[in-house]
């Protein structure tokens, strides 16, 4: 293990050149320091744009959000203005929302169905496959013009699992279930959510705070905080519904959870170990009483106990890198980049159309709980986070390194590295995946 | 434990009666505020105003024992996340309170630890347009109003901008208090900002 320096007698690392492949190693440290520019920087978060978003897979949508032929809708790539859509006969393709003749965005609605999309400037129009169906006053392009040419650009690589629908830019990207790997098992988990045909995806809120976004994709990955940022939820939890409710099993270090890296980015903690009923677990949400009752009468208790478990939110945070996390069976959040010092966090929650009407009222109240009480402080603190980074350029560390140079790390046959749950072994994983992203030198492309 | 964390409520408010009953008057409420039959509204009278006016004050001043004093025992608060009326039952939205997390809700702000609320928001609200209605179906007097909270917290100023709709009933005491309300902010189906303060 390499020697901690005294964080005084440490070098300034050379400014960032040009932003190109073999500028970035100093940044990232096996001692688990990352240094603060990685958070702070424009020119790394152009790269992240290029190299992270435009480089690996990224979650585009789940497929039951455009179920039907011609659905689409649209989204956000590493700033990149997306419509996925559905094409006639249920092909998903991602297209890049921008004219190919001066630009514009062809399609400002944020969902919907449509067969094909018309540029508003000068009314080209396009197919929902990305094909350019026609030009209009087409007698004003000579011969050399070539059509085939202009189709919107399409992602070279649409791949899915599940439903869950991945994209990437560059065409060489490894298969999407190799670049998932052991991940994979605790994906497959949180497809329980889907497996009646009336689930289906729906946005519920978004949030949008000062801070990059990697702070909140390191925050899902780290129970270390919990007891400490959300300690007003533990302490109003604990004075009004008593122990044994919400986070209560954060408060020692001792636990049967662990947190996981699986390569690629990918990190989880798996608290199913330590929470034997969500639904017993769970803070009091609005129409519990009702709706308990009304299960336990309508379906048996057995039944009854199964419906009200899917309904609470909790068992694992998986997060696939770089963009989302799955929290739970029924819910994930999408991390979208806006700049260096701006994040989106888009919420969505599985319905279940086939269900009975209680479980889907008290899933929804059950989202809004942590929506409400826990992401709020989260933001609060990346958003101190990236003040104290922007500001102070004399503190150039952060510092990951809880679980090194322990017993509490161990390597798995498979390759996945387990942690005690408060460590920050996933996000030091998940700073070797960044690391190796950015050193490349992929060219993001679409196909026309 | 600071003072303020001392007075935490002890007897937690009861949230026996949410059912679907109580979600489908909320969805009502909605449509009928912004829907075209909306019809024989008056501008709000003294006591509707006054009830409008001394919630907002109460909230901007954090009494939060006295702004709960305003809602019946089974009031319920709805912040959606969707540009139109929808079921709540189906909708996850910025939050949907019954009496009970309003509570969970002030017991937060007093904790002492609320990171989000150190130090608080300074908010004034204006309430704009108040029209009042009565709903004879439901026998009861509806209002809406569109409303502005300005909030300044760590020397930012920023405005959220929408429209509240308020049910009101009259106690057996007399007073009148309210019993549904629905904030709708104009950016609710975009990101929001990290407001952490009582809406």
């Amino acid at each position: 293990m390499t020697d901690i320096q005294p964080l005084l007698r440490r070098p300034v690392p050379p400014p960032l050149k040009d932003g190109k492949s073999g500028s970035f190693g100093h940044l990232v440290r096996p001692d688990g320091m990352v240094h603060r520019t990685v958070f702070t920087d424009p020119a790394i978060f152009e790269r992240e744009m290029s190299q992270v978003f435009g480089g690996t897979w990224v979650f585009l949508l789940h497929a039951t959000e455009i179920p039907h032929p011609n659905d689409f809708k649209c989204i956000t790539v590493g700033r990149r203005p997306v419509i996925v859509a559905r094409d006639a006969n249920g092909e998903i393709r991602a297209l890049m929302n921008r004219c190919t003749h001066r630009g514009t965005t062809v399609c400002l609605q944020q969902q919907g169905n449509a067969k094909r999309f018309q540029c508003a400037y000068h009314g080209w129009s396009f197919s929902n496959t990305g094909e350019l169906l026609a030009v209009t006053f087409a007698e004003g392009y000579g011969p050399g013009f070539d059509k085939a040419a202009h189709n919107l650009g399409r992602f070279p690589r649409i791949e899915s699992h599940g439903g869950y629908v991945f994209g990437s830019l560059n065409p060489d990207v490894e298969p999407l279930l190799e670049w998932l790997g052991p991940a994979r098992a605790l994906m497959d988990w949180s497809l329980t959510a889907f497996t009646t045909p009336g689930a289906r995806v729906v946005r519920a809120s978004s949030m949008v705070f000062a801070a990059n976004w990697k702070l909140q994709n390191d925050n899902n990955g780290d129970m270390y905080h919990v007891p400490f940022t959300h300690r007003s939820i533990a302490q109003m939890t604990a004075e009004r519904h008593g122990a044994g409710k919400a986070l209560d099993h954060f408060r020692s270090d001792n636990t049967p959870m662990v947190v996981q890296y699986f390569g690629h980015g990918h990190k989880a903690i798996d608290q199913r170990p330590s929470i034997p009923s969500p639904w017993e677990r769970a803070r009091p949400v609005p129409g519990r009483e009702v709706y308990s009752e009304a299960l336990q009468t309508g379906f048996g208790a057995e039944q009854a106990q199964h419906y009200l478990n899917m309904t609470a939110r909790a068992g694992i945070n998986l997060i696939l890198y770089p963009n989302m996390i799955i929290s739970g069976a029924g819910s994930y959040n999408v991390y979208e980049p806006v700049a260096v010092d701006k994040t989106i966090v888009h919420s969505y929650s599985v319905v279940l159309d086939d269900a009975p009407v209680e479980v889907n009222a008290l899933k929804s109240r059950f989202l809004e709980d942590f929506a409400g009480f826990g992401y709020r402080d989260d933001n609060e603190i990346f958003e101190r986070i990236q003040h104290s980074l922007s500001t102070i350029p004399e503190m150039e560390w952060v510092d990951f390194s809880k679980g090194l140079g322990t017993d509490r790390e161990s390597v798995g046959a498979d390759g996945v590295v387990t942690g005690a749950v408060s460590d920050e072994t996933g996000i030091r994983g998940a700073y070797r995946y960044w690391l190796e992203l950015m050193e490349r030198d992929v060219h993001p492309c679409v196909l026309t | 434990m600071s003072g303020a964390a001392m007075q935490a409520t002890t007897a937690v408010e009861s949230g026996a009666y949410v059912n679907d009953v109580r979600y489908a008057r909320l969805l009502t409420l909605w449509e009928q505020a912004t829907g075209p039959q909306l019809a024989g509204t008056v501008p709000a009278d003294g006591e509707v105003a006054q009830l409008l006016f001394r919630e907002a004050r109460l909230l901007d001043e954090r009494l939060y024992d006295e702004w709960l004093a305003q809602y019946t025992a089974q009031c319920m608060v709805w912040v959606p996340a969707q540009p139109d009326p929808v079921d709540p039952r189906l909708a996850t939205g910025i939050y949907l309170d019954d009496r009970r997390r309003m509570g969970d809700r002030i017991a937060m702000m007093r904790s002492g630890h609320l990171h989000a609320q150190t130090p608080p928001s300074r908010t004034r609200r204006m309430l704009t347009n108040a029209e009042q209605w009565v709903d004879v179906q439901a026998d009861c007097i509806v209002a809406r109003a569109n409303l502005v909270i300005w909030e300044h917290r760590k020397g930012q100023t920023r405005a959220w901008p929408g429209y509240q709709v308020v049910e009101v009933t009259r106690s057996t005491a007399g007073s009148m208090l309210i019993a549904n309300k629905i904030i709708c902010f104009l950016e609710r189906d975009a990101p929001q900002g990290n407001y952490a303060f009582i809406l």
